[in-house]
């Protein structure tokens, strides 16, 4: 069975393919207008930056998916931690979550808008719910999953009340709290980039849907690349802090799809 | 004995707050209290849906996006498991294909959208490739992950049976891996399910978000509710359907779908 390797390996193939367009581009195979090559796409991305507009643009979006994010976090973790400790209120309240949590929150966009108008309020509030969903479910199953034996433990050791949830129960959810925290973030940037390609004038998604419908294919790999890159950092990077502080929790790479 | 099971708070419960709030929502609506243009009534939207349902135009909205869905999750499943299971096996596919796999699929799957339509133009293709390209990652990656987790001495059993080749990967390999491979599967639908509706309605006249969004533009509020309903409808048959039949076909690994978080 294949294993992990060297770090090597993790550049090979990317090298490869970026010297195969670069070559197809040099030998006429590929139209710059159609494909642009590396070489020309690397400077026109510079450009880009350099005269700022690229930022502004990356700025809205990060606005709009930070404080959606924080918007949504609080109130998620607390009725999570809730629906996950409470029966009743899961009873109660898991038919609402439950259909939520299937409807993607994008077919929410047209409700929403009906009812805040067409502006930013729209855009932050749908995209809150989709971090407040997955959050919450996520939260929930983290409390549900905590192993029994751990709690019969902490209870046998005289834990009870407050001390039996800060020092047992949110510990042993927290990996799963943090994994929502992931997953809510990353559907929430697909969430954000969707409504700026339908809806809006600013952002990346705005940006990239303008380049495609103006055929300008460097604006369009340009704004591809950035949003690219915006999503390998957070997948990636929220992936590493987790890892930093949460010491204790298993890695598995099957739960970086999760 | 099963009339104790349909009394108890497992069936009550749910069933009495879902009925309360919307005899609530209607009631508020007939007061006042709620403007009907924006919340109509429940009854309002479900003889919309009954009328729409015999007119057979919802039919065709609500077939229309089960047969994107699932074509291009096809699309995504048969060459997704393929490169999987071949990175899984062997180290040089691993070093080939894993980096740029790992490397696509951060990216925001709705991203790929305007890239697809750049060169094949707003056409049914457009559609059915943006719906599968994340999936077909997330499969991949899913499956390379099942090939990597076997357990050695089930391999090496099977091997002292004297299983090679075919007979291995069919009677060994693959049962072992499904439970896995499954999960990559639900991840995978429940992921094509959003990029098919976000697609629809960005672009596309026929499938529910289409109608959706079309009857959002003209302010037919009603049939915006059934639009939404219909998703609905759909994307609980997306997100818990496959994990019910997953636990018929595998009745042996069923924790392991169950994963944590995820339900």
């Amino acid at each position: 069975m294949a294993r992990r390797g060297a770090s090597w390996r993790l550049v090979v193939s990317p090298v490869l393919v970026v010297l195969t367009w670069e070559l197809l581009a040099v030998a006429g195979v590929l139209r710059p207008n159609y494909v642009p090559p590396p070489s020309q796409l690397g400077p026109h991305l510079v450009g880009l930056l350099a005269g700022g507009e690229l930022w502004r643009h990356l700025g809205v979006t990060l606005y709009r998916l930070g404080l959606s994010f924080v918007f949504a976090l609080i109130p998620a973790i607390l009725l999570g931690l809730t629906l996950g400790m409470s029966r009743t209120a899961r009873l109660a309240l898991e038919p609402i979550l439950t259909s939520l949590y299937a409807v993607p929150k994008i077919a929410l966009l047209p409700l929403v808008m009906l009812v805040l108008g067409v502006n930013e309020r729209t855009l932050i509030f749908t995209s809150t719910l989709t971090s407040f969903v997955q959050m919450t479910v996520s939260t929930m199953g983290g409390v549900l999953a905590v192993d029994r034996s751990i709690l019969e433990a902490g209870k046998n050791y005289g834990a009870t009340g407050w001390r039996l949830f800060r020092y047992v129960l949110f510990p042993s959810a927290l990996p799963d709290i943090f994994t929502g925290m992931r997953i809510g973030l990353g559907l929430t940037l697909v969430l954000v980039i969707a409504v700026e390609l339908t809806a809006a004038q600013e952002g990346l998604g705005a940006f990239l849907w303008t380049a495609g419908q103006t055929f300008s294919a460097k604006n369009l790999f340009s704004a591809f690349i950035v949003i690219g890159v915006l999503g390998l950092t957070l997948t990636y990077g929220l992936e590493r802090i987790g890892n930093w502080l949460m010491p204790w929790r298993e890695r598995s790479s099957a739960a970086m799809f999760l | 004995m099963l009339l104790s099971r349909l009394v108890s708070r497992e069936v009550t419960i749910p069933v009495v707050t879902s009925l309360v709030l919307l005899t609530a929502w209607e009631a508020l609506v007939h007061a006042g209290f709620l403007r009907a243009a924006f919340f109509p009534p429940p009854t309002n939207i479900v003889s919309t849906l009954l009328g729409l349902a015999v007119g057979g135009e919802l039919w065709l909205h609500a077939g229309t996006t089960l047969g994107r869905l699932i074509a291009s999750f096809l699309m995504a499943l048969i060459p997704g498991t393929a490169l999987g299971l071949a990175m899984g096996w062997w180290m040089g596919m691993r070093t080939a294909a894993d980096p740029l796999v790992r490397l696509l699929f951060p990216i925001p799957s709705i991203a790929f959208f305007p890239v697809v339509i750049f060169y094949l133009g707003l056409s049914e293709w457009g559609l059915l490739l943006t719906a599968a390209i994340t999936p077909f990652l997330l499969i991949a990656v899913q499956s390379a992950s099942a090939v990597e987790s076997l357990e050695r001495t089930l391999l090496e059993a099977g091997r002292n049976y004297g299983a090679s080749g075919r007979r291995l990967f069919l009677r060994v390999i693959l049962p072992a891996a499904l439970p896995r491979l499954f999960i990559g599967y639900r991840l995978a639908l429940g992921v094509g399910f959003i990029v098919t509706v976000a697609v629809e309605m960005v672009a596309a006249k026929h499938g529910l978000g289409g109608f959706l969004w079309h009857s959002w533009q003209i302010l037919r509020i009603e049939e915006m509710y059934v639009g939404l309903l219909l998703i609905g409808f759909l994307g609980i048959l997306v997100t818990y359907g496959l994990e019910a039949l997953a636990d018929r076909l595998m009745p042996w690994q069923v924790d392991l779908l169950r994963s944590k978080g995820q339900r």
